[in-house]
Protein backbone atom coordinates (compact mmCIF):
# COMPACT_ATOMS: atom_id res chain seq x y z
CA UNK A 1 0.00 0.00 0.00
CA UNK A 2 1.19 3.29 -0.85
CA UNK A 3 1.63 6.28 2.04
CA UNK A 4 -1.30 7.46 2.89
CA UNK A 5 -2.09 11.21 1.78
CA UNK A 6 -3.41 13.96 3.20
CA UNK A 7 -6.63 15.52 0.74
CA UNK A 8 -6.74 18.66 1.10
CA UNK A 9 -10.29 20.39 -0.51
CA UNK A 10 -10.89 23.73 -1.15
CA UNK A 11 -13.90 26.24 -1.05
CA UNK A 12 -14.78 25.34 -4.62
CA UNK A 13 -14.27 21.40 -3.69
CA UNK A 14 -10.98 20.76 -5.68
CA UNK A 15 -9.13 18.45 -4.12
CA UNK A 16 -5.25 18.24 -3.48
CA UNK A 17 -3.60 15.39 -2.59
CA UNK A 18 -0.21 16.40 -0.91
CA UNK A 19 2.02 14.03 1.26
CA UNK A 20 1.76 14.25 4.87
CA UNK A 21 4.57 16.32 5.34
CA UNK A 22 3.98 18.99 3.22
CA UNK A 23 0.39 19.18 4.53
CA UNK A 24 1.81 19.55 8.01
CA UNK A 25 3.70 22.85 7.43
CA UNK A 26 0.37 24.10 8.01
CA UNK A 27 0.28 24.23 11.76
CA UNK A 28 -3.53 23.77 11.55
CA UNK A 29 -3.34 20.91 9.54
CA UNK A 30 -1.05 19.11 11.32
CA UNK A 31 -2.70 19.54 14.60
CA UNK A 32 -5.68 18.01 12.85
CA UNK A 33 -4.09 14.86 11.69
CA UNK A 34 -2.82 14.46 15.53
CA UNK A 35 -5.43 15.12 17.28
CA UNK A 36 -7.65 12.61 14.96
CA UNK A 37 -4.80 10.06 14.49
CA UNK A 38 -2.66 9.92 17.58
CA UNK A 39 -1.43 6.90 15.87
CA UNK A 40 -0.58 8.18 12.51
CA UNK A 41 -1.86 8.19 9.19
CA UNK A 42 -3.11 4.63 7.69
CA UNK A 43 -5.27 5.75 5.50
CA UNK A 44 -5.91 9.44 3.14
CA UNK A 45 -6.99 11.79 5.34
CA UNK A 46 -9.49 15.07 3.65
CA UNK A 47 -9.43 18.33 5.33
CA UNK A 48 -11.72 20.68 3.66
CA UNK A 49 -10.83 24.39 4.30
CA UNK A 50 -13.71 26.18 3.44
CA UNK A 51 -12.72 29.71 3.19
CA UNK A 52 -9.88 28.86 0.60
CA UNK A 53 -10.09 29.08 -2.89
CA UNK A 54 -8.21 26.72 -5.25
CA UNK A 55 -6.16 28.84 -6.71
CA UNK A 56 -5.25 30.03 -3.10
CA UNK A 57 -5.28 27.04 -2.20
CA UNK A 58 -2.73 25.59 -4.93
CA UNK A 59 -0.36 28.35 -4.34
CA UNK A 60 -0.03 27.57 -0.78
CA UNK A 61 0.82 24.07 -1.70
CA UNK A 62 3.61 25.37 -4.02
CA UNK A 63 4.80 27.22 -1.21
CA UNK A 64 4.97 23.84 1.24
CA UNK A 65 5.93 21.78 -1.28
CA UNK A 66 9.09 24.00 -1.70
CA UNK A 67 9.80 24.46 2.01
CA UNK A 68 8.77 20.65 2.86
CA UNK A 69 12.43 20.09 4.48
CA UNK A 70 13.18 23.59 5.39
CA UNK A 71 13.88 23.86 9.01
CA UNK A 72 12.00 27.20 10.20
CA UNK A 73 14.21 28.77 13.56
CA UNK A 74 11.95 29.13 16.29
CA UNK A 75 10.94 32.52 17.93
CA UNK A 76 14.61 33.11 18.87
CA UNK A 77 15.83 36.42 17.51
CA UNK A 78 12.44 37.66 16.86
CA UNK A 79 13.45 41.11 16.30
CA UNK A 80 16.80 40.19 14.15
CA UNK A 81 14.13 38.19 12.12
CA UNK A 82 11.79 41.10 11.76
CA UNK A 83 14.43 43.45 9.88
CA UNK A 84 15.75 40.92 7.53
CA UNK A 85 14.44 41.38 4.11
CA UNK A 86 11.87 38.40 2.48
CA UNK A 87 13.86 35.42 1.43
CA UNK A 88 14.49 35.46 -2.19
CA UNK A 89 12.65 32.75 -3.17
CA UNK A 90 9.98 33.40 -1.30
CA UNK A 91 9.89 37.36 -2.99
CA UNK A 92 9.66 36.02 -6.27
CA UNK A 93 7.22 33.51 -5.19
CA UNK A 94 4.93 36.15 -3.74
CA UNK A 95 5.59 38.71 -7.08
CA UNK A 96 1.70 38.21 -7.43
CA UNK A 97 -1.22 40.79 -7.47
CA UNK A 98 -2.00 42.52 -4.33
CA UNK A 99 -5.71 40.81 -4.21
CA UNK A 100 -3.32 37.10 -4.61
CA UNK A 101 -1.09 38.40 -1.76
CA UNK A 102 -3.65 39.31 0.19
CA UNK A 103 -5.90 35.96 -0.39
CA UNK A 104 -2.16 34.18 0.20
CA UNK A 105 -2.10 36.02 3.67
CA UNK A 106 -5.61 34.94 5.08
CA UNK A 107 -5.24 31.72 3.99
CA UNK A 108 -1.54 31.42 5.72
CA UNK A 109 -3.21 33.12 8.60
CA UNK A 110 -6.22 30.58 8.88
CA UNK A 111 -4.01 27.30 8.17
CA UNK A 112 -1.38 28.83 10.59
CA UNK A 113 1.70 28.54 8.17
CA UNK A 114 3.94 31.43 10.40
CA UNK A 115 7.17 31.76 7.96
CA UNK A 116 4.29 32.28 4.94
CA UNK A 117 2.26 34.73 6.83
CA UNK A 118 5.39 36.48 7.62
CA UNK A 119 6.83 36.63 4.07
CA UNK A 120 3.29 38.01 3.18
CA UNK A 121 3.19 40.50 5.63
CA UNK A 122 6.68 41.48 4.85
CA UNK A 123 6.10 42.03 1.25
CA UNK A 124 2.79 44.48 2.30
CA UNK A 125 5.34 46.23 4.55
CA UNK A 126 7.57 46.79 1.96
CA UNK A 127 4.81 48.22 -0.25
CA UNK A 128 4.10 50.65 2.45
CA UNK A 129 7.17 52.08 3.33
CA UNK A 130 8.08 55.38 1.88
CA UNK A 131 4.41 56.40 0.54
CA UNK A 132 2.12 59.26 1.67
CA UNK A 133 -1.01 58.84 3.58
CA UNK A 134 -2.62 59.71 0.59
CA UNK A 135 -0.75 57.55 -1.66
CA UNK A 136 -1.74 54.60 0.66
CA UNK A 137 -5.05 55.23 0.32
CA UNK A 138 -4.75 54.82 -3.22
CA UNK A 139 -2.26 51.41 -3.25
CA UNK A 140 -4.42 49.72 -0.67
CA UNK A 141 -7.68 50.82 -1.65
CA UNK A 142 -8.62 52.28 1.73
CA UNK A 143 -10.99 54.48 2.55
CA UNK A 144 -10.52 57.70 5.30
CA UNK A 145 -13.29 58.32 7.37
CA UNK A 146 -11.64 61.27 8.63
CA UNK A 147 -12.83 65.09 8.93
CA UNK A 148 -9.78 67.33 7.89
CA UNK A 149 -10.40 68.30 11.51
CA UNK A 150 -9.95 64.75 12.79
CA UNK A 151 -7.00 63.75 10.77
CA UNK A 152 -5.26 67.44 12.21
CA UNK A 153 -5.89 66.13 15.75
CA UNK A 154 -4.28 63.08 14.92
CA UNK A 155 -1.26 64.79 13.55
CA UNK A 156 -1.11 66.56 16.78
CA UNK A 157 -1.81 63.92 18.90
CA UNK A 158 1.07 61.84 17.32
CA UNK A 159 4.00 65.05 17.61
CA UNK A 160 5.43 63.33 20.03
CA UNK A 161 6.54 60.47 18.09
CA UNK A 162 7.42 62.48 14.85
CA UNK A 163 10.30 64.57 16.89
CA UNK A 164 13.41 64.27 14.50
CA UNK B 1 -17.63 63.58 2.73
CA UNK B 2 -14.02 65.19 3.09
CA UNK B 3 -12.29 66.19 -0.24
CA UNK B 4 -9.73 63.01 0.90
CA UNK B 5 -11.96 60.34 1.24
CA UNK B 6 -14.59 61.38 -1.88
CA UNK B 7 -11.05 61.33 -3.90
CA UNK B 8 -10.13 57.71 -2.38
CA UNK B 9 -13.74 56.33 -3.06
CA UNK B 10 -13.32 57.51 -6.41
CA UNK B 11 -10.08 55.31 -6.71
CA UNK B 12 -11.69 52.34 -5.62
CA UNK B 13 -14.07 52.54 -8.59
CA UNK B 14 -11.12 53.63 -11.43
CA UNK B 15 -8.74 50.73 -9.32
CA UNK B 16 -6.77 48.79 -12.21
CA UNK B 17 -6.75 51.54 -14.72
CA UNK B 18 -3.36 52.07 -13.75
CA UNK B 19 -1.71 49.75 -11.33
CA UNK B 20 0.17 50.98 -8.14
CA UNK B 21 1.86 47.67 -7.31
CA UNK B 22 5.12 47.60 -9.40
CA UNK B 23 5.40 43.95 -9.00
CA UNK B 24 2.95 42.46 -10.97
CA UNK B 25 3.11 39.50 -12.63
CA UNK B 26 0.80 37.76 -14.78
CA UNK B 27 0.57 34.11 -12.85
CA UNK B 28 -1.93 32.14 -13.73
CA UNK B 29 -4.11 33.77 -11.49
CA UNK B 30 -7.42 33.52 -12.87
CA UNK B 31 -10.04 36.50 -11.47
CA UNK B 32 -12.97 35.61 -9.23
CA UNK B 33 -15.88 35.71 -11.05
CA UNK B 34 -17.48 38.02 -8.23
CA UNK B 35 -15.07 41.29 -9.28
CA UNK B 36 -14.25 42.37 -5.88
CA UNK B 37 -11.99 45.25 -4.95
CA UNK B 38 -9.72 44.18 -2.21
CA UNK B 39 -8.20 46.30 0.27
CA UNK B 40 -5.62 46.07 2.85
CA UNK B 41 -8.95 46.60 5.13
CA UNK B 42 -9.93 43.33 4.48
CA UNK B 43 -7.18 41.97 6.58
CA UNK B 44 -7.67 41.39 10.03
CA UNK B 45 -6.21 43.31 13.01
CA UNK B 46 -3.88 40.47 13.67
CA UNK B 47 -2.64 40.46 10.45
CA UNK B 48 -2.42 44.20 9.80
CA UNK B 49 -0.72 44.61 13.60
CA UNK B 50 2.13 41.77 12.05
CA UNK B 51 2.72 44.25 8.62
CA UNK B 52 2.90 47.51 11.20
CA UNK B 53 5.66 45.46 13.32
CA UNK B 54 8.18 45.62 10.32
CA UNK B 55 7.41 49.52 9.96
CA UNK B 56 9.82 52.34 11.69
CA UNK B 57 7.52 55.11 13.78
CA UNK B 58 7.70 57.79 10.70
CA UNK B 59 6.13 55.03 8.44
CA UNK B 60 3.82 53.96 11.22
CA UNK B 61 2.62 57.56 11.57
CA UNK B 62 1.43 57.39 7.64
CA UNK B 63 -0.38 54.39 7.29
CA UNK B 64 -2.07 55.52 10.59
CA UNK B 65 -3.62 58.50 8.90
CA UNK B 66 -5.29 57.07 6.23
CA UNK B 67 -8.12 55.51 8.48
CA UNK B 68 -9.49 55.37 11.86
CA UNK B 69 -8.71 51.48 11.92
CA UNK B 70 -4.88 51.70 11.02
CA UNK B 71 -5.03 54.89 13.53
CA UNK B 72 -5.85 52.35 16.08
CA UNK B 73 -3.34 49.88 14.87
CA UNK B 74 -0.76 52.60 14.31
CA UNK B 75 -1.18 53.96 17.88
CA UNK B 76 -0.70 50.72 19.28
CA UNK B 77 2.55 49.90 17.88
CA UNK B 78 3.90 53.62 18.50
CA UNK B 79 3.25 52.88 22.34
CA UNK B 80 4.38 49.59 22.29
CA UNK B 81 8.22 49.96 22.88
CA UNK B 82 9.65 53.23 23.20
CA UNK B 83 13.05 54.51 23.45
CA UNK B 84 13.59 57.72 25.68
CA UNK B 85 17.01 59.21 24.16
CA UNK B 86 18.10 61.10 27.14
CA UNK B 87 21.51 61.42 25.58
CA UNK B 88 23.85 64.09 24.69
CA UNK B 89 22.61 64.03 20.87
CA UNK B 90 19.29 63.56 19.51
CA UNK B 91 18.84 60.27 17.32
CA UNK B 92 17.76 61.26 13.76
CA UNK B 93 15.41 58.40 12.06
CA UNK B 94 15.64 58.12 8.51
CA UNK B 95 12.47 57.94 7.05
CA UNK B 96 13.87 54.39 4.75
CA UNK B 97 15.72 53.34 7.93
CA UNK B 98 14.06 49.84 8.77
CA UNK B 99 16.90 48.47 10.97
CA UNK B 100 15.30 45.80 13.48
CA UNK B 101 16.14 49.06 16.22
CA UNK B 102 13.87 51.60 14.67
CA UNK B 103 11.10 48.93 13.87
CA UNK B 104 11.29 47.43 17.23
CA UNK B 105 11.50 51.25 19.25
CA UNK B 106 9.23 54.69 18.99
CA UNK B 107 12.58 56.73 19.64
CA UNK B 108 11.46 59.88 21.61
CA UNK B 109 14.38 62.59 21.60
CA UNK B 110 13.35 64.43 24.76
CA UNK B 111 12.23 63.29 28.27
CA UNK B 112 9.52 65.88 28.29
CA UNK B 113 7.45 63.93 25.71
CA UNK B 114 7.54 61.40 27.29
CA UNK B 115 6.21 62.59 30.45
CA UNK B 116 3.27 63.98 28.20
CA UNK B 117 2.46 60.48 27.16
CA UNK B 118 2.66 58.71 30.47
CA UNK B 119 -0.39 61.01 31.24
CA UNK B 120 -2.19 59.94 28.28
CA UNK B 121 -4.49 57.04 27.84
CA UNK B 122 -2.78 55.28 25.22
CA UNK B 123 0.27 54.33 28.05
CA UNK B 124 -1.53 51.11 28.71
CA UNK B 125 -0.29 49.72 25.20
CA UNK B 126 3.54 50.76 26.56
CA UNK B 127 5.02 47.43 26.97
CA UNK B 128 8.93 48.14 27.52
CA UNK B 129 10.68 51.54 27.58
CA UNK B 130 14.57 51.80 26.99
CA UNK B 131 16.39 54.63 28.32
CA UNK B 132 19.83 56.47 27.00
CA UNK B 133 21.10 56.76 30.83
CA UNK B 134 19.81 55.90 34.36
CA UNK B 135 21.20 58.78 35.10
CA UNK B 136 17.23 60.40 35.85
CA UNK B 137 16.22 57.09 37.94
CA UNK B 138 15.47 58.13 40.81
CA UNK B 139 12.59 61.19 38.89
CA UNK B 140 11.09 57.62 36.83
CA UNK B 141 10.06 55.59 39.55
CA UNK B 142 6.97 57.54 40.60
CA UNK B 143 6.48 57.89 36.68
CA UNK B 144 6.65 54.02 36.13
CA UNK B 145 4.39 52.98 39.33
CA UNK B 146 1.87 54.88 37.49
CA UNK B 147 2.66 53.22 34.46
CA UNK B 148 -0.68 50.21 34.78
CA UNK B 149 0.44 46.97 33.31
CA UNK B 150 3.76 45.45 33.34
CA UNK B 151 6.55 47.95 31.70
CA UNK B 152 10.23 46.71 31.19
CA UNK B 153 12.55 49.43 32.29
CA UNK B 154 15.48 49.41 30.52
CA UNK B 155 18.96 51.45 30.44
CA UNK B 156 21.47 51.34 27.74
CA UNK B 157 24.71 53.64 29.12
CA UNK B 158 27.25 54.52 26.52
CA UNK B 159 30.09 52.48 27.67
CA UNK B 160 29.11 49.50 29.41
CA UNK B 161 25.49 48.32 28.27
CA UNK B 162 24.04 48.49 31.56
CA UNK B 163 20.87 46.99 32.05
CA UNK B 164 18.17 46.90 34.91
CA UNK B 165 15.03 45.73 33.30
CA UNK B 166 12.33 47.40 35.33
CA UNK B 167 9.42 45.00 35.17
CA UNK B 168 7.04 46.95 36.74
CA UNK B 169 6.56 44.64 39.78
CA UNK B 170 9.50 42.74 38.69
CA UNK B 171 13.15 43.49 39.01
CA UNK B 172 16.11 41.92 36.94
CA UNK B 173 19.45 42.73 37.34
CA UNK B 174 22.56 41.50 35.47
CA UNK B 175 25.83 43.82 35.42
CA UNK B 176 25.03 46.82 36.83
CA UNK B 177 27.39 48.08 39.50
CA UNK B 178 26.02 50.80 41.30
CA UNK B 179 22.07 51.11 42.02
CA UNK B 180 20.98 54.46 42.91
CA UNK B 181 19.84 54.13 47.04
CA UNK B 182 16.18 55.14 46.74
CA UNK B 183 13.25 52.91 48.05
CA UNK B 184 11.70 50.53 45.51
CA UNK B 185 8.22 49.66 47.78
CA UNK B 186 6.57 48.55 43.85
CA UNK B 187 8.90 45.93 42.78
CA UNK B 188 8.14 42.33 44.54
CA UNK B 189 10.38 39.97 42.56
CA UNK B 190 13.99 40.54 42.10
CA UNK B 191 15.98 38.03 39.77
CA UNK B 192 19.59 38.03 40.07
CA UNK B 193 22.36 36.34 38.06
CA UNK B 194 25.21 36.27 40.21
CA UNK B 195 27.81 35.53 37.79
CA UNK B 196 27.98 39.28 37.02
CA UNK B 197 29.34 42.14 39.39
CA UNK B 198 25.69 43.23 40.59
CA UNK B 199 25.71 44.97 44.01
CA UNK B 200 23.19 42.68 46.06
CA UNK B 201 22.88 45.64 48.33
CA UNK B 202 19.73 46.86 46.33
CA UNK B 203 18.05 44.35 48.56
CA UNK B 204 18.15 46.91 50.99
CA UNK B 205 15.25 49.13 48.92
CA UNK B 206 13.25 46.60 47.84
CA UNK B 207 11.22 46.57 50.91
CA UNK B 208 8.23 44.75 49.90
CA UNK B 209 10.29 41.69 48.17
CA UNK B 210 8.32 38.41 47.68
CA UNK B 211 10.60 36.24 45.36
CA UNK B 212 13.71 36.13 45.08
CA UNK B 213 15.53 34.52 41.99
CA UNK B 214 19.34 33.83 42.29
CA UNK B 215 20.97 31.94 39.52
CA UNK B 216 25.01 30.98 39.11
CA UNK B 217 25.79 31.18 42.87
CA UNK B 218 28.80 31.06 44.24
CA UNK B 219 30.90 31.14 47.61
CA UNK B 220 31.61 34.61 46.39
CA UNK B 221 27.68 35.30 46.20
CA UNK B 222 27.87 34.37 49.87
CA UNK B 223 30.44 36.57 50.99
CA UNK B 224 29.05 39.69 48.56
CA UNK B 225 25.82 38.91 51.02
CA UNK B 226 28.01 39.04 54.18
CA UNK B 227 28.97 42.64 53.15
CA UNK B 228 25.57 43.82 52.75
CA UNK B 229 24.35 45.48 56.40
CA UNK B 230 21.75 43.08 58.50
CA UNK B 231 19.03 42.20 56.14
CA UNK B 232 16.24 39.54 57.62
CA UNK B 233 13.87 39.65 54.01
CA UNK B 234 10.50 38.36 54.46
CA UNK B 235 10.67 36.49 50.91
CA UNK B 236 7.48 33.44 50.31
CA UNK B 237 8.96 32.86 46.88
CA UNK B 238 13.28 31.47 47.20
CA UNK B 239 14.89 30.24 43.91
CA UNK B 240 18.42 29.27 44.06
CA UNK B 241 20.77 27.91 41.38
CA UNK B 242 24.31 27.07 42.45
CA UNK B 243 27.57 26.34 40.76
CA UNK B 244 29.51 25.05 43.28
CA UNK B 245 28.93 23.74 46.72
CA UNK B 246 28.24 26.32 49.65
CA UNK B 247 27.62 26.38 53.16
CA UNK B 248 23.49 26.39 51.82
CA UNK B 249 22.43 27.84 55.34
CA UNK B 250 23.78 31.24 54.57
CA UNK B 251 20.15 31.79 53.59
CA UNK B 252 19.20 31.52 57.10
CA UNK B 253 21.16 34.79 57.68
CA UNK B 254 19.28 36.80 55.24
CA UNK B 255 16.16 35.67 54.89
CA UNK B 256 13.08 34.72 57.27
CA UNK B 257 12.83 30.72 56.97
CA UNK B 258 9.62 30.32 58.19
CA UNK B 259 8.03 32.68 55.99
CA UNK B 260 9.17 30.64 53.23
CA UNK B 261 6.29 28.97 51.19
CA UNK B 262 7.97 28.03 47.90
CA UNK B 263 11.72 26.70 47.76
CA UNK B 264 13.58 25.64 44.82
CA UNK B 265 16.77 24.21 44.28
CA UNK B 266 19.04 23.85 41.08
CA UNK B 267 22.35 22.16 41.06
CA UNK B 268 24.23 23.12 38.59
CA UNK B 269 27.12 20.34 38.94
CA UNK B 270 26.03 17.65 41.05
CA UNK B 271 29.11 15.45 40.83
CA UNK B 272 30.83 18.10 42.54
CA UNK B 273 28.17 18.03 46.02
CA UNK B 274 28.95 15.67 49.07
CA UNK B 275 26.90 14.99 52.11
CA UNK B 276 28.09 17.66 54.10
CA UNK B 277 25.62 19.77 51.87
CA UNK B 278 22.81 17.44 51.86
CA UNK B 279 23.21 17.67 56.04
CA UNK B 280 22.89 21.60 55.57
CA UNK B 281 20.27 21.08 53.73
CA UNK B 282 18.52 19.18 56.42
CA UNK B 283 19.06 21.93 58.80
CA UNK B 284 17.32 24.44 56.51
CA UNK B 285 14.45 22.29 55.77
CA UNK B 286 13.18 21.78 59.50
CA UNK B 287 13.23 25.42 59.28
CA UNK B 288 10.83 26.30 57.01
CA UNK B 289 7.98 25.72 58.88
CA UNK B 290 5.14 27.20 56.25
CA UNK B 291 6.69 25.28 53.21
CA UNK B 292 4.08 24.33 50.46
CA UNK B 293 5.81 23.81 47.79
CA UNK B 294 9.47 22.27 46.90
CA UNK B 295 11.17 21.51 43.62
CA UNK B 296 14.48 20.20 43.46
CA UNK B 297 16.57 19.55 40.23
CA UNK B 298 19.69 17.75 39.27
CA UNK B 299 19.54 17.16 43.95
CA UNK B 300 22.29 14.08 44.20
CA UNK B 301 21.08 12.60 46.84
CA UNK B 302 18.22 10.55 48.52
CA UNK B 303 15.22 12.90 48.30
CA UNK B 304 13.18 10.99 50.72
CA UNK B 305 15.18 11.98 53.87
CA UNK B 306 14.97 15.83 52.68
CA UNK B 307 11.20 15.10 51.88
CA UNK B 308 10.38 13.78 55.15
CA UNK B 309 12.50 16.56 57.10
CA UNK B 310 9.89 18.68 56.10
CA UNK B 311 7.63 19.58 59.11
CA UNK B 312 4.92 21.27 57.38
CA UNK B 313 2.00 20.02 55.03
CA UNK B 314 3.81 19.81 51.47
CA UNK B 315 1.09 20.84 48.32
CA UNK B 316 3.26 20.70 45.51
CA UNK B 317 6.59 18.32 44.67
CA UNK B 318 8.46 18.71 41.86
CA UNK B 319 11.51 16.91 41.45
CA UNK B 320 13.90 16.58 38.22
CA UNK B 321 16.44 13.76 37.56
CA UNK B 322 19.32 14.23 35.53
CA UNK B 323 19.99 11.04 32.89
CA UNK B 324 23.51 11.04 33.10
CA UNK B 325 23.74 10.86 37.08
CA UNK B 326 22.91 7.68 39.31
CA UNK B 327 19.95 8.95 40.85
CA UNK B 328 18.90 6.76 44.20
CA UNK B 329 14.96 5.72 43.90
CA UNK B 330 12.47 7.88 44.96
CA UNK B 331 10.19 6.01 47.59
CA UNK B 332 6.71 7.01 46.40
CA UNK B 333 5.05 5.75 49.60
CA UNK B 334 7.04 7.39 52.29
CA UNK B 335 6.39 11.25 50.89
CA UNK B 336 2.39 10.01 50.52
CA UNK B 337 2.62 9.03 54.11
CA UNK B 338 4.86 11.98 55.34
CA UNK B 339 2.48 14.70 53.08
CA UNK B 340 -0.93 14.07 53.22
CA UNK B 341 -1.63 17.51 51.24
CA UNK B 342 -0.03 16.68 47.81
CA UNK B 343 -2.06 17.98 45.66
CA UNK B 344 0.88 17.65 42.45
CA UNK B 345 4.04 15.74 41.98
CA UNK B 346 6.00 16.20 38.73
CA UNK B 347 8.97 14.35 38.55
CA UNK B 348 10.89 13.98 35.38
CA UNK B 349 13.70 12.39 33.89
CA UNK B 350 15.98 14.48 31.32
CA UNK B 351 18.38 14.43 29.26
CA UNK B 352 21.59 16.31 31.56
CA UNK B 353 19.68 19.81 32.84
CA UNK B 354 21.46 22.77 32.62
CA UNK B 355 19.04 25.77 33.05
CA UNK B 356 17.46 26.73 36.16
CA UNK B 357 13.80 26.50 36.11
CA UNK B 358 11.66 29.94 36.64
CA UNK B 359 8.97 30.37 38.59
CA UNK B 360 7.14 30.72 35.56
CA UNK B 361 8.45 27.38 34.11
CA UNK B 362 6.28 25.29 36.90
CA UNK B 363 3.47 26.36 35.08
CA UNK B 364 5.53 25.64 31.60
CA UNK B 365 5.84 21.89 32.61
CA UNK B 366 1.76 21.14 32.59
CA UNK B 367 2.11 21.79 29.16
CA UNK B 368 4.58 19.39 27.74
CA UNK B 369 2.55 17.33 25.13
CA UNK B 370 5.37 14.57 24.71
CA UNK B 371 3.68 11.22 26.35
CA UNK B 372 6.82 9.39 26.44
CA UNK B 373 6.80 7.23 29.85
CA UNK B 374 10.51 5.06 30.30
CA UNK B 375 9.37 1.47 32.51
CA UNK B 376 11.16 2.98 35.57
CA UNK B 377 8.56 5.69 35.46
CA UNK B 378 5.70 3.31 34.70
CA UNK B 379 6.56 1.08 38.10
CA UNK B 380 6.36 4.76 40.06
CA UNK B 381 3.01 5.72 38.83
CA UNK B 382 1.46 2.44 39.65
CA UNK B 383 2.39 2.55 42.93
CA UNK B 384 0.55 6.13 42.62
CA UNK B 385 -2.23 4.31 41.62
CA UNK B 386 -2.13 2.03 43.88
CA UNK B 387 -1.78 4.48 46.88
CA UNK B 388 -4.55 6.75 45.25
CA UNK B 389 -7.01 3.18 45.48
CA UNK B 390 -6.10 2.96 48.65
CA UNK B 391 -7.08 6.50 49.82
CA UNK B 392 -3.22 7.19 50.95
CA UNK B 393 -3.27 10.36 49.20
CA UNK B 394 -6.92 11.92 49.73
CA UNK B 395 -5.76 15.44 47.96
CA UNK B 396 -3.85 14.45 45.18
CA UNK B 397 -5.35 15.13 41.73
CA UNK B 398 -2.26 15.38 39.47
CA UNK B 399 0.99 13.95 38.49
CA UNK B 400 2.99 14.42 35.90
CA UNK B 401 5.76 11.60 35.45
CA UNK B 402 8.45 12.14 32.26
CA UNK B 403 5.82 14.70 30.62
CA UNK B 404 3.09 12.55 30.77
CA UNK B 405 0.61 14.01 32.51
CA UNK B 406 -2.22 12.46 34.50
CA UNK B 407 -5.02 13.42 36.41
CA UNK B 408 -6.56 11.55 39.63
CA UNK B 409 -10.47 11.07 38.86
CA UNK B 410 -12.52 10.25 42.11
CA UNK B 411 -16.11 8.41 41.80
CA UNK B 412 -18.84 8.60 43.48
CA UNK B 413 -18.53 5.44 44.36
CA UNK B 414 -15.10 6.05 46.28
CA UNK B 415 -13.17 4.19 43.92
CA UNK B 416 -10.46 6.43 42.15
CA UNK B 417 -8.29 6.21 39.00
CA UNK B 418 -6.02 8.24 36.76
CA UNK B 419 -6.99 9.53 34.11
CA UNK B 420 -4.28 10.25 31.19
CA UNK B 421 -4.51 13.53 29.44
Amino acid sequence: MSTPKVIIISSDDEKFPVEQKVAEKSILIKNMINDLNPDGLEEDFEIPTPNVRSNVLSKVLEWCEHHKNTVFADDEDEDVKKSLPVEEWDKNFLKVDQEMLYEIILAANYLNIKPLLESGCKMVAEMIKGKSPEELRRTFNIVSDFSPEEEAAIRRENEWAEDR
Amino acid sequence: MSPISSYASERVNTENEQHIQPEVVQDNYKEPSNQKVWSLLDLPDEVLELITSYLNQLTVLEIGLTNSRMNNLATRKLYRNIYVNNGPSPILIARTLHTSFYIQYTVINNLKNFKQICSNLNMKHIHKVMFYSDAIFQDLIPLVCLLSTKVVLEFENKVSYDTIVFDHSDLYISKVLKVPPVSMPCINKFTVDCSTDVDLSILLYLPNLKTIEISKANSETISRFDAIKDISLKIKNFSISLLEMVDIRFIEKFFKLDQIIFFQLHICEPENFNYIFNMQLLLVFVRMKRLKHLALSNFPFETNNIISAIQSDLQSLFLRFNTEFEQTPFSVLQVIYSHKALARICLTIEEPVNEFWSLQDFGRVYKHESTKINVDCMETLDKFRLAVKHGLCPKLNQVILNQGYYSVERYSDGSSDFVKY
